[in-house]
């Protein structure tokens, strides 16, 4: 129970805290992309080699999101339905990329078919480039986004058991009916939820993308790598005003997130990240 | 001690929680604050503890405004309902920590805590559980730490927000016995709050009725039981059956029959009768009274309980000598012995 | 069906248990396992004068010094201001409460880059706060003070997230019980609320610790990169990258990636310790 200043005095602290570190880093992102007017900022984001790298960057995340979609439905059902052992280590396995350095994760797709990887001679003998190439911007989004969907849906659909679908398979239904009608209507939210945290990673690295990526201007530059080569070209409005639109793709997440969490709180697991 | 509340008002929002109550517990008294949820009986109770504060009104301990003293400085003992145990200290821990925490002047020395805590487990009767953890005692259990640990303060006065709620109905009935002997033998003036009225009459020295934020009655549980004073504390206290009547120069005109009224006089006009199911006779049909028809008839023991149907609504009868040979679908006369009548 | 006596899995009514088994696995391998393990083998192909030549030179040493101190101060940092939000977020009600929230979230939303480029311009010597600190000697911007600042708004979510819903479950009515048996609230905080939530800060902590060690977008820009005084450990893997030399970076990498599984296992080992705590 606390009543009276000292409540105050704490909600105060906490709020000049968040302000300092959250609001005013967002507040800087658009004041600078503005500093020169609308026109400035316009012209940063239609200029060719931006557009180039917006497009990417949705290429990316087409590819990469699906994917984690139907590896998260299969290992959470796996993982869920079904009693094996070693499922601990599993999810453990599933949960790494989150514990590995986004650097590490680019380093070793390089390691695997750069030039002097273990497949790079072979893969250039095949006229197959996947280093500095839009293959290896994916799979490394693919590796960082690995864990999200899976691990959202995995203990929403622990603690929502077997029950349902033992009983639709009971009445006769088929596997993938059962699926259908049974368990995707029960975590869909939570699937959403997943997906979401999964597209703005997606769309967001910087680490692993750069190592894969070569920074070819217009054709391997994903949005954040855009920003850094302008920002090192101290291009600050044109930087800022591509940033301003990974900005505005965060506070898109966070506000359906935080109507998913108001709204379907029960079928979300709102496991921390 | 004497715990008086002078006319408490406290809002949330636009929920009114207390509108104006007055009362006061007397020193060594067993007090219980009774009603439905959303009486105000907790806040109440949290207000008397300092755990809330009211928007207006004041609380004093022997004359003494405590209205603006938060918990610590009030020298209560009080039991959460869900008993609020510390989980990560163990049972001795617990009780001990009202002690422990004391500035150093006044802490007793580590021997006297110990020997305190001791006392009050055997108190509690779990001598033996001092080093075990919340976590690995039964609900009965845990209710009896959170009771020792407040009763290791040496409180003025003890609050217990629903001390039973939590409990299944056999452990709750062996603990209310138990926490009456243990204020028997303490002397602490004591408030309890409940929504069980059972348990409010077995245990009180006095009942408070609340009802929507305000007090219905105060009284002894016999005179609460006997004597409601309003058409509220009767309908809430015991399973009484619902009549429309007339009131008529002191008396109540029920199913044709003129009937003194055990409740407070009141004034002519429409009115509302109560009549407990062991308060009917049961005659044959067509004698003066109410007209009901026989539903079912369930032999519970050394009662009978009669199901009947008065004008398309259930009237429960209890009866020690039903007429013989009753099967559902007879038409009877029930014959009410005492009634209580309020102004509708 | 060797495979599924080998597992230990008992016949379902429910199907597809070889088909998503598979796929995960098959997934697992592909993505996230065999890439991996190409570091170490890799490493274990070097000889060993080589790689202690490389992973433990004088710069590699600063560079994870760096690393690991910067992210150990940022996450001390982040636990007791993370524990003050999730308190405020879980304790008390104010307007727009919501929003504040929400944008707790802020920094697992916002690409590290945006991060990065923003509070360089806030630090920055004609930054809106670099310009009232640049005066008073304190020079943030390009230097190791600039990671902390950086490792500062990732880690923060790690904690807050972490300690909120332990810190909802703990339920007021503890607090209410301590400050009804005397204690004042400095005593209800230390023996009453901090012992129940230690676990789950440790595990915040520890989350905002590791992500910080890795961390590379949000801290290249502002922390200048200057040799042996303000450059990361992963900076120092995509130069050697860079110059391609593969077994430099290589070597440094797994050196790290040890450390940051050794940072999982503990993670691991605390929410165990902490889960059967609270349920025991």
């Amino acid at each position: 129970m606390t009543t009276g200043w000292p409540k105050y005095l704490l909600i105060t602290l906490a709020l000049a805290f968040l302000g300092a570190n959250i609001a005013l880093p967002l507040a800087a992102v658009f004041v600078e992309a503005f500093a020169k007017g609308w026109d400035a900022y316009v012209e940063g984001i239609i200029e060719p080699d931006a557009l180039a790298a917006v497009r990417l960057t949705l290429l990316v995340a087409a590819i990469a999101v699906p994917f984690n979609i139907v590896f998260g439905l299969a290992a959470s059902w796996a993982i869920t339905k079904f009693d094996f052992r070693g499922k601990a280590v599993l999810i453990t396995m599933i949960d790494l990329p989150f514990s590995v350095s986004p650097v590490v994760s680019g380093l070793i797709y390089v390691l695997l078919f750069g030039l002097q990887g273990w497949f790079g001679e072979s893969l250039r003998d095949a006229g197959v480039q996947i280093i500095f190439a839009v293959p290896g911007i994916v799979l490394a989004t693919v590796f960082v986004t690995f864990p999200f969907v899976a691990r959202e849906l995995i203990p929403l659909m622990q603690e929502q058991g077997r029950d349902e679908e033992e009983a639709a398979r009971s009445l006769g239904a088929g596997g993938w009916t059962v699926f259908r009608r049974v368990t995707l209507p029960n975590i869909k939210w939570g699937l959403l939820y997943g997906v979401l945290l999964c597209n703005a990673r997606a769309m967001g690295e910087f680490g692993a993308v750069s190592v894969v990526s070569g920074h070819i201007r217009g054709l391997t530059n994903t949005m954040p790598l855009h920003v850094e080569i302008l920002y090192n070209e101290y291009n600050f409005v044109a930087a800022f005003a591509v940033a301003s639109l990974l900005a505005g793709l965060a506070l898109v997440t966070l506000l359906v997130k935080s109507l998913l969490e108001w709204r379907f709180a029960d079928t979300i697991a709102g496991s921390g990240h | 001690m004497t715990v008086e509340t002078h006319d408490l008002v406290k809002r949330f929002g636009g929920f009114a929680a207390l509108e104006g109550v007055t009362l006061q517990a007397r020193p060594g008294e067993f007090l219980a604050l009774l009603g439905p949820s959303g009486s105000g009986k907790t806040t109440l109770l949290r207000i008397m503890a300092g755990l809330d504060f009211p928007d207006s009104g004041r609380v004093t301990f022997d004359g003494v405004d405590m209205s603006d003293r938060p918990a610590r400085e009030r020298g209560i003992g009080f039991v959460f309902q869900h008993y609020a145990l510390f989980r990560h200290m163990s049972v001795a821990d617990n009780i001990a920590f009202g002690l422990t925490v004391r500035p150093r002047r006044d802490r007793p020395a580590a021997s006297a805590i110990a020997a305190r805590v001791k006392e009050l487990l055997d108190l509690v009767q779990l001598p033996d559980l001092g080093k075990r953890y919340p976590a690995q005692l039964s609900g009965g259990q845990r209710q009896r730490v959170a009771l020792a640990r407040a009763l290791a303060v040496e409180p003025r006065v003890l609050l217990l927000d629903e001390p039973f709620g939590a409990l299944d109905a056999k452990v709750r009935k062996d603990l209310r016995r138990w926490l009456r002997a243990v204020h028997d033998a303490s002397h602490v003036t004591s408030v309890f709050v409940t929504h069980d009225q059972e348990e409010a009459l077995d245990l009180a020295d006095r009942v408070v009725v609340m009802n929507k934020g305000r007090i219905e009655q105060v009284d002894t549980p016999d005179a609460v039981y006997n004597r409601p004073a309003t058409a509220f504390v009767c309908d809430f206290l015991g399973n009484a059956n619902r009549f429309e009547c007339a009131l008529r120069g002191g008396g109540v005109e029920i199913g044709g029959l003129t009937l003194p009224n055990a409740a407070p006089p009141a004034g002519d006009g429409r009115g509302q009768a109560f009549v407990r199911p062991h308060e009917f006779d049961i005659a044959a049909a067509g004698q003066p009274g109410i007209a009901a028809t026989l539903r079912r008839v369930a032999h519970t023991g050394a009662l009978a309980a009669l199901e009947c149907e008065v004008e398309g609504r259930i009237v429960e009868a209890t009866s020690a000598r039903p007429p013989e040979g009753l099967t559902p679908g007879d038409a009877l006369t029930l014959v009410p012995t005492t009634v209580r009548a309020y102004p509708a | 069906m060797a495979t599924r006596t080998l597992l230990g899995y008992r016949r379902s009514i429910l199907p597809g248990f070889g088909l998503t088994f598979g796929f995960t696995v098959f997934a697992l391998s592909l993505i996230v396992l065999i890439p991996l393990s190409a570091v170490f083998i890799k490493t274990a192909g070097m000889g060993w004068d080589q790689f202690v030549a490389v992973a433990f030179s004088r710069r590699a040493l600063l560079a994870y010094r760096l690393s690991f101190g910067a992210a150990a101060i940022a996450a001390l940092i982040n636990a007791v201001f993370g524990l003050l939000v999730a308190w405020v977020l879980v304790r008390t009600d104010f307007p727009g409460k919501r929003i504040v929230s929400a944008l707790v979230d802020l920094p697992f939303a916002l690409p590290t880059a945006v991060a990065g480029i923003a509070l360089t311009a806030l630090y920055a010597s004609n930054g809106w706060i670099g310009q009232y600190l640049e005066p008073a000697g304190i020079k943030v911007a390009f230097s190791p003070l600039g990671v902390v600042v950086a490792l500062t708004f990732i880690g923060l979510p790690f904690v807050v997230r972490t300690v909120e819903p332990v810190l909802a479950d703990l339920g007021a009515e503890v607090e209410e019980a301590a400050a009804s048996l005397g204690a004042t609230r400095w005593q209800s905080f230390t023996r009453v609320v901090f012992p129940a939530v230690a676990p789950a800060l440790a595990t915040g902590f520890a989350l905002a610790f590791a992500r910080g060690v890795g961390e590379y977008g949000s801290v290249i820009f502002i922390a200048g990169n200057l040799p042996f005084r303000s450059e990361i450990a992963p900076l120092l893997i995509v130069q050697q990258l860079e110059q391609y030399n593969y077994a430099g970076a290589t070597a440094i990498a797994a050196t790290m990636l040890v450390a940051s599984f050794a940072v999982l296992m503990a993670i691991n080992a605390l929410q165990a310790w902490d889960r059967g705590r609270r349920e025991a």
